[in-house]
């Protein structure tokens, strides 16, 4: 009896608890509610004679992924002094950013977004023709500064894939200075000074490099992939005069080929069988790890810090960041140093670089807001030059100084994060700047300051082979130019050829196929539909010239 | 008492059932501690793949890394006052539903029991019951975590089993006394199911602390979220940065020297659950020990 006592009491304290807590939630619910209310009103454009952006104070509730490793703050400098300066308080709604998906669409199927959230140019396809999200055309007045970024030369032609029928529906984030990166040949640079093996600069240079370090280290392979065939597919096929699959779209054989200025499906024209039989070849040789189709990140990572991958065609910062510093903890004279683009049989030097700006990351806006041009006005002046300086660096004295015009990170935060394993990313944490935050015009000057200067002089390679043109930009995703017939028929196409493409493209590597059947294998896929799906990109494409 | 004498077989019995047994206990002791072992270890030594059977290059500075995020302290808060609240509530309700089912002249308990084990096999989906939880002004408050899995209709359904179990006669001569149903409830059937009780309280109490998904989709202020949120963020977001088709930018590589963060993370929130169980272990022992009838 008594324990029977004991235990109601326990629920009943527990209860009081309870309701003490949702009652703390019910409060902040308020507040929230109160931040959705000051958002309609009367209209305060862009400020005359005041100090703010807009005269009147604005609070936009902002649906956000939030990274793991990078938590975010609403109490950064980035955020106070933006409020300052624009009179307009960001008041994030944060989801983990693993489940981000899942959520953001429960919000669009329930109509329970906010202000404005984070979403892809699929959200914009499949909700704008209802009318849920701003037409930003309607609005381009108070936009300039990021109509001109979109317009401007370089890139003009990747942001006609922005507009769905002729309107603009989001911000999406651009780059103001990056350190160049791409998907690179990476060598064991210390093994060929050692054995004084000639750098490559050729497709068949390599592969005879690839012997003569076979023969030297013999328990070591030379190549594999973090992510599967199609992958490693992805990231030679284009430098050795073929393409598809190229970045992470291992489901997707179209490419851009720049000498025949329009889409190609690359495994059904006859370059592929020279990728195919550089990587048969290479199996048949042993420098093909055999466990290439099936490795994972984390082995093919422990293979490639360990000494026994020499080789990887894969992000240039891989080596300065994660693989360099592991292999000199053992070997302090062990690095891995890029290739410059290598020619391949046809006489072609190319290689490709990740997409300039970030299509996928798209800020849209709620068609309900009713202050809407101030909304506009305050993200087109996050792509200005004082929105970008205090997006990205905060604020000057407290969190950077200017050397020699550019921007330093302040010592106090250099010596405050020291110790962390990814220092930059624990800084722009700190001040709530940066990539894993809001930041939609990103500038990652600081990674000179930051960073391995290998990488840094990588990056400045980079930039070197593009202006020179021997590496081009992958094209941005087309998602808006298809229709949703095409979409359709597109997925389909896609499904039936690629369950062809997946079953046979491992036999040509290992032998069990005969390369003297690639012909076939070519026309195995056009009868699943790949020349249609061609065809299909070219006419999307001609569509949005 | 006779020592009875072992013989050979008998010993032979023993010796393979111990190896037998020791073989199990490495199979689910041994990723317990591969992972403390990881996340003690230096992070490139762990990439390197040199960690099997003793961290090398230990240090603390996961756990430090861990510890030093704001969020982790805040939402293990929240975890443990979900835990509690819901576990109360789940249980609570649990068998003040399960009673009334297992007592045979409750008029029309076959209906209700239909209706309850109907929503075993069919849910009405993500989005039906985000807009339930929505229009009863859940959203966002710790209600929306422990009510919609207050009943959970197979736990409920082993406890008015438990309960069909007790000997009618207790009931009957209770009534002859002028016990009402409240009574002996509270005073007959509670005390004689401790074990069952126990036992869901451990089922309940694991559910809400393992639980996540409510929390993504109910919840919108990220300082109410439970640790297993935010810990699970911690961990695929390696994968998620480095597959994402913003990969292209520096940070797509930050996960790789991240596993013992992970690691970390996972173990210190595996832990506290993971003490509760040799406790309640107990009564679950007890539980099939006695439920076979004691009259």
């Amino acid at each position: 009896m008594k324990k029977t006592w004991r235990l109601m009491s326990l629920v009943l304290a527990s209860m009081l608890a309870a309701s003490a807590f949702a009652g703390c939630g019910e409060t902040e619910k308020s507040s929230t509610e109160t931040s959705q209310e000051s958002t309609s009103g009367t209209t305060s454009t862009a400020s005359e004679g005041s100090d703010t952006l807009l005269a009147e104070p604005l609070t936009i509730t902002y649906l956000y992924p939030e990274n793991g490793y990078s938590p975010i703050s609403q109490d950064c400098i980035a955020l106070q002094e933006i409020q300052r300066v624009t009179n307009v308080t960001l008041e994030f709604q944060l989801v983990p950013s693993s489940d981000y998906g899942t959520k953001k669409s429960t919000y669009l199927a329930t109509d329970k977004i906010p202000d404005v959230f984070f979403g892809s140019q699929g959200d914009i396809k499949t909700y704008a023709r209802d009318g849920m999200f701003l037409n930003l055309s309607e609005y381009e007045q108070y936009m300039p500064d990021y109509l001109a970024l979109i317009t401007s030369e370089e890139r003009a032609d990747d942001a006609k894939n922005l507009y769905l029928d002729g309107n603009l529906y989001s911000f999406v984030r651009l780059e103001q200075y990056r350190v160049g990166t791409a998907p690179q040949p990476m060598i064991r640079m210390d093994l060929l000074e050692k054995n004084n093996i000639a750098v490559p600069t050729t497709w068949d240079e390599l592969y005879d490099v690839f012997l003569q370090l076979k023969e030297l280290y013999p328990d070591s392979y030379m190549l594999s992939s973090r992510s599967g065939t199609n992958y490693l597919i992805g990231q030679i096929a284009y430098s050795l005069g073929s393409g598809g699959f190229e970045g992470f779209s291992t489901s997707e054989g179209m490419y851009y080929d720049p000498t025949e200025e329009k889409y190609l499906y690359g495994p059904i024209h006859d370059n592929f069988k020279t990728v195919l039989t550089y990587l048969h070849n290479m199996y048949q040789d042993g420098l093909l790890d055999p466990d290439y189709a099936v490795m994972t990140k984390d082995i093919c990572w422990e293979k490639l810090s360990s000494g026994k991958l020499l080789f990887y065609y894969d992000n240039d910062t891989f080596a300065a960041r994660t693989f360099n510093p592991a292999l000199q903890q053992v070997d302090p004279d062990a690095y891995f140093d890029m290739l410059d683009p290598m020619e391949n049989s046809y006489g072609q030097t190319r290689a490709l670089r990740y997409q300039r700006d970030w299509f996928a990351d798209n800020t849209i806006i709620n068609s309900e807001v009713e202050r809407a041009e101030d909304i506009v006005t305050f993200f087109n002046w996050l792509y200005t030059d004082e929105g970008a300086m205090i997006s990205n660096f905060g604020v000057e004295g407290q969190s950077y100084t200017i050397v020699d015009g550019e921007p330093q990170i302040s010592d106090e935060l250099m010596n405050k994060h020291a110790s962390s394993s990814d220092k930059l990313s624990a800084i722009q944490a700190e001040i709530g700047v940066g990539q894993f935050n809001f930041t939609p015009y990103i500038n990652e000057t600081w990674f000179k300051q930051t960073t391995d200067p290998l990488m840094v002089e990588h990056g400045d390679r980079i930039d070197a082979a593009t202006e020179a043109g021997t590496i081009q930009f992958m094209k941005n995703s087309m998602a808006l130019a298809f229709t949703a017939e095409e979409d359709e028929t597109l997925t389909d196409l896609q499904t039936n050829v690629m369950t062809v493409f997946n079953s046979e493209v491992d036999k040509f590597i290992t032998g069990a196929r005969s390369l003297d059947e690639f012909p076939a294998f070519v026309e195995e896929l056009k009868a699943q539909g790949a020349q249609t799906i061609e065809d299909m990109y070219n006419e999307a494409y001609q569509r949005i010239q | 008492m006779i020592a009875k004498r072992k013989t050979t077989s008998d010993v032979m019995f023993e010796i393979i059932n111990i190896a037998i047994l020791l073989i199990l206990c490495i199979i689910v002791i041994y990723p317990i501690y591969y992972m403390l072992i990881i996340s003690l270890s230096d992070g490139y030594a762990v990439m390197r793949g040199e960690v099997d059977l003793l961290p090398v290059g230990i240090n603390l500075t996961s756990y430090l890394a861990v510890l030093q995020n704001p969020d982790i302290p805040r939402s293990y808060l929240n975890t443990i006052i979900y835990t509690v609240v819901g576990t109360l509530i789940a249980v609570s309700m649990s068998a003040l539903c399960a009673y009334p089912l297992s007592r045979k002249k409750f008029y029309g308990r076959n209906v209700f029991t239909f209706m309850i084990i109907f929503t075993m096999f069919f849910d009405a989906g993500m989005i039906s019951n985000f807009m339930v939880v929505d229009n009863l002004h859940l959203l966002n408050t710790i209600w929306a975590i422990v009510l919609p899995g207050a009943i959970n209709a197979w736990y409920m359904v082993i406890m008015r089993t438990f309960f069909q179990q007790l000997p009618e006669e207790i009931f009957e001569s209770a009534y002859l006394d002028g016990a009402n149903d409240l009574i002996i409830f509270t005073k007959i059937v509670l005390p004689l199911s401790v074990p069952t009780i126990a036992t869901m309280i451990l089922f309940y109490a694991v559910g809400y602390w393992n639980g996540w998904f409510s929390a993504l989709i109910y919840l919108d202020d990220k300082v109410k979220y439970p640790v297993q949120l935010i810990m699970r963020n911690i961990v695929l977001s390696g994968e998620t940065t480095s597959m994402s088709s913003s990969a292209s930018s520096m940070t797509g590589d930050l996960g790789a020297i991240a596993t013992n963060i992970k690691y970390a993370v996972v173990f210190i929130t595996m832990l506290p659950i993971l003490c509760v169980y040799p406790f309640v272990q107990k009564h679950f022992v007890k539980g099939v020990m006695v439920g076979a009838l004691k009259g």
